[in-house]
């Protein structure tokens, strides 16, 4: 019979097997905190009922409390069994999940903690077959994330003889482009660029992935995608809660920072990107990263034009009554944070040159939303205007194709038709609807799950890489900057609004209007 | 007995006419409703023999259709042989949860007895709906062996049988092989049952301390419990020798179970110079893998037939194994 190896398995059936990861282990940094036991156990417990992890699969948790084993696994079946969405929870299978769990106490600046963890993952590697793979997560502070790769490099952690070491970090990759430049030297002194996944949940987004499908899989949209049929496209991610606890974060962070500089501008970059020549991982993010330099840097004097800082403040919602932002509890009453940023981005390329990018998020919005409106030119010549009783205005009703991100995941595309009612040539916006939940009832999986499964795989294309990082933040830098600068007079909208006033001016300037999702 | 004529002009219209009637009724049921979305991803004809064949076929389908909806054309195969053709158009719908919208998807029954069970294929032309894949699931095996079967098939991108219900399933089987040399495209949800042990073989491969054996590997056994021997042991011994080679030895063990334990295949054991390891399914639900001192469980999800089903719609190409394996079968028949 011949050799085989992990990569080469002949009674794999990809056609119709789940993909394929190696036998291997994860660690987890801040294993006692919220995004492990809301996020990542509930996501690696639903790929385990799935069988898609490997036989010996383990987990080895690491935090500064102490545990034992057994109150690692007990405590996270409890938050598995809370937090784990759509799905069901097998308690036998569960039992042999818990196995493949450990526990390590440890202070991160203290190498002993490192040489612990070694001795774990080689009794793991040996007893349970896991051929020395591991991926380390970091889901600790931001501030940790350098050290802690620089200690797992000195405990001879970062490298095996024969298994691969990948490394995930989640974002903020810095606070601004020379913060995330200095991290990613650290980062990069121990590991390679190919082993770092710096995690952005938003590309892991089945609807945000099936931007790509619908651009690159269907022929008929691509040749209208680009400026001599796109009039202007606007991204709204739209939040109705508030910052819910996290106000002390928050108020250094920011809408800008938190959403726009990474995950809008990812999906921005997913719509507008050039098409990879092949689906790799490194084609499809050469395609972002090139589409993220194309985007206009503002000269400081520009960015008050281009740009909208917003903050929400109190009001009444129904029969409630909402704080404002420098109200909540941890939050400076003078706070200057934006809870709301709206930014007219121009890719200065040949198919997007001029076709403004409205790009909007907040907090405390009418509602929780997020998509993208691509607005097309209206007709040349406007045939029916005046024919019926109510003129057609191409600027009131133009085709306009909306990509749902969430909730309500899906794609319509609006255009005009004949109204029926009352004769003569009268026209009425109607709307082709395709809709996630109808045509696949099939469960979708969480962003984590996809993104986890993807890193174990070693597929990077949904992950950030350190160009893209650094071009994002060469876009919003400058705003930034100039909000750093500026005393603006906030709060500016209402709780429960659609944002301030200053950010439909913007747009009419250009005669937009933001749509209401 | 004089039969209404079945014209399909008739049954579209009345399938037309219902979607009139839901949109009015889901429209004056409540202000807030969001009317009826109608979803059509493919054409599925299910070809049933009246009585329980068709009840269990219809509950698969109406499972099937939340995840597929499709216009489905039930080919009845009435009791009495000279049961003239009739056809009647309905809709099905539900209401996803979270959802402001029902979901509808169109039904038609053709029914006939044996006689006029070949006036159907003329019919199903009109019917099929257009530009959207047509997938024929062939449930009894007397539609399968009747004349009107050929005729039927043509119109399908695929066809899906179960070979575990058929008097003879050798005979079907190598008539697949047939139409898969031919490139016509044919599935068997007695051979997508084995998905789960196949994926469980494949992974325990994976391992570092099984790849050890690999090179090793001097025979293997497939042990299933109920006599006679099933096509899915076999199906599964055609499998291991389309990957480890037409003549490596694959022997089929009879190890008897309680018969209220229905699942087939109990353990696959792999024999090397070096030692063994097995692969288990003690309960229905589970399947362990013992490799020396090591034991790994997995989840063995038991696979209604509507799911079954959605793994077969969603290969809708050639299937290299699939084929490779059937054509082994054929070989060592």
């Amino acid at each position: 019979m011949s050799q085989t190896n992990a990569s080469a398995n002949p009674f794999h059936d990809p056609l119709r097997f789940e993909r394929r990861i190696p036998p291997c282990s994860v660690l987890i940094f801040g294993a006692n905190g919220d995004l492990t036991m809301r996020k990542l156990l509930p996501a690696l417990y639903r790929l385990a009922y799935e069988r898609k992890l490997p036989s010996g699969f383990s987990i080895v948790g690491n935090s500064r409390t102490k545990m034992s084993h057994e109150e690692f696994r007990e405590k996270m079946r409890t938050s598995v069994e809370k937090f784990i969405e759509n799905s069901p929870f097998d308690a036998e299978l569960w039992e042999d999940f818990a196995k493949g769990l450990f526990y390590v106490s440890g202070d991160l600046g203290d190498p002993q903690c490192y040489a612990d963890l070694k001795a774990q993952l080689d009794a793991i590697e040996r007893e349970r077959g896991t051929s020395g793979n591991v991926l380390f997560y970091l889901s600790t502070q931001p501030s940790f994330y350098a050290s802690v790769v620089e200690h797992l490099g000195a405990a001879g952690l970062a490298s095996h003889e024969h298994g691969w070491r990948r490394v995930v970090i989640e974002k903020p990759f810095g606070h601004d482009l020379a913060s995330a430049q200095e991290l990613h030297r650290r980062i990069n002194a121990v590991f390679a660029e190919s082993d770092i996944y710096r995690i952005d949940h938003y590309l892991g987004k089945e609807t945000v992935q099936n931007v790509l499908a619908f651009r690159f899989g269907n022929s008929i949209f691509e040749p209208l995608w680009n400026r001599r049929y796109i009039n202007h496209i606007q991204v709204t991610a739209a939040e109705s809660i508030g910052v819910e606890g996290r106000g002390a974060y928050y108020q250094e962070a920011g809408a800008l920072r938190d959403m726009i500089q990474n995950h809008l501008l990812q999906v921005l970059a997913t719509v507008a990107m050039e098409p990879p020549p092949v689906f790799e991982a490194d084609s499809v993010r050469d395609e972002r990263a090139k589409l993220l330099r194309s985007i206009r840097i503002y000269k400081q004097d520009e960015v008050a034009q281009h740009a909208v800082k917003g903050q929400y403040g109190p009001a009444r919602l129904g029969n409630e009554d909402v704080a404002g932002f420098r109200q909540e509890p941890g939050v400076k009453p003078d706070a200057q944070t934006d809870t709301y940023a709206a930014v007219t981005f121009f890719i200065d390329n040949w198919r997007w040159a001029g076709v403004p990018f409205y790009v909007r998020t907040g907090k405390r919005m009418p509602k929780r939303v997020t998509d993208i409106a691509i607005r097309f030119n209206g007709a040349p010549l406007s045939l029916f205007q005046g024919g019926g009783e109510e003129p057609t205005s191409p600027l009131g009703a133009p085709n306009l194709l909306i990509l749902r991100i969430q909730p309500d995941e899906g794609i319509s595309l609006r255009f005009q038709s004949k109204d029926p009612a009352g004769g003569g040539m009268k026209l009425r916006p109607v709307s082709m609807d395709f809709n996630y939940g109808s045509s696949f009832g099939t469960r979708t999986p969480s962003a984590y799950e996809t993104l986890l499964l993807d890193a174990l795989s070693g597929d990077s294309t949904l992950y950030t890489r350190q160009d893209m990082v650094e071009a994002s933040w060469k876009a919003v830098e400058p705003i930034l900057n100039h909000w750093d600068n500026t005393i603006f007079d906030l709060p500016n909208y209402d709780a429960g609004s659609w944002g301030p006033a200053a950010s439909d001016e913007m747009l009419a300037r250009r005669g937009h209007v933001w749509r209401i999702p | 007995m004089s039969a209404a004529v079945v014209r399909p002009e008739r049954l579209l219209k009345d399938l037309q006419a219902e979607w009139v009637k839901l949109g009015k009724a889901e429209a004056e049921s409540s202000e807030r409703s969001a009317g009826v979305l109608r979803a059509v991803t493919m054409t599925v004809l299910v070809a049933v023999e009246a009585g329980e064949d068709e009840r269990k076929a219809l509950e698969s389908l109406s499972q099937l259709m939340h995840e597929h909806p499709a216009r489905a054309i039930v080919l009845r195969l009435a009791p009495e042989r000279g049961e003239p053709l009739s056809g009647r158009a309905y809709a099905t719908c539900w209401m996803p949860f979270g959802r402001r919208s029902q979901i509808c998807c169109e039904q038609i029954e053709l029914s006939a007895g044996a006689e006029n069970f070949g006036e159907i294929p003329r019919l199903l032309q009109a019917l099929v709906a257009p530009d959207l894949p047509v997938v024929l699931w062939c449930r009894s095996a007397a539609i399968f062996t009747h004349a009107a079967f050929a005729a039927i098939a043509e119109l399908a991108d695929k066809i899906i049988l179960d070979t575990r219900h058929h008097p003879d399933p050798d005979a079907a089987l190598l008539f697949v092989d047939e139409q898969l040399r031919h490139g016509n495209l044919y599935g068997d949800l007695t051979w997508t049952r084995l998905t789960r042990w196949r994926q469980t073989v494949a992974a325990a491969f994976d391992r570092a301390d099984c790849r050890s054996f690999f090179d090793s590997l001097t025979s293997a056994e497939v042990h299933y419990a109920h006599a006679p021997e099933p096509v899915s042991a076999r199906y599964l011994r055609a499998w291991l020798q389309s990957v480890l080679g037409t003549h490596f030895p694959v022997s089929l063990v009879h190890t008897p179970c309680e018969p209220d334990e229905s699942w087939q295949i109990r353990k696959v054991r792999f024999l090397s110079a070096n030692g063994s390891f097995d692969i288990e399914r003690p309960q229905r639900g589970s399947a362990e893998i013992h490799v020396e001192s090591f034991t790994s469980k997995a989840h063995f999800e038991v696979q209604d037939e509507s799911a079954l089903l959605r793994e077969e719609i969603s290969i809708l190409s050639r299937d290299p194994s699939y084929a490779k394996t059937v054509r082994q079968f054929a070989i060592s028949h």
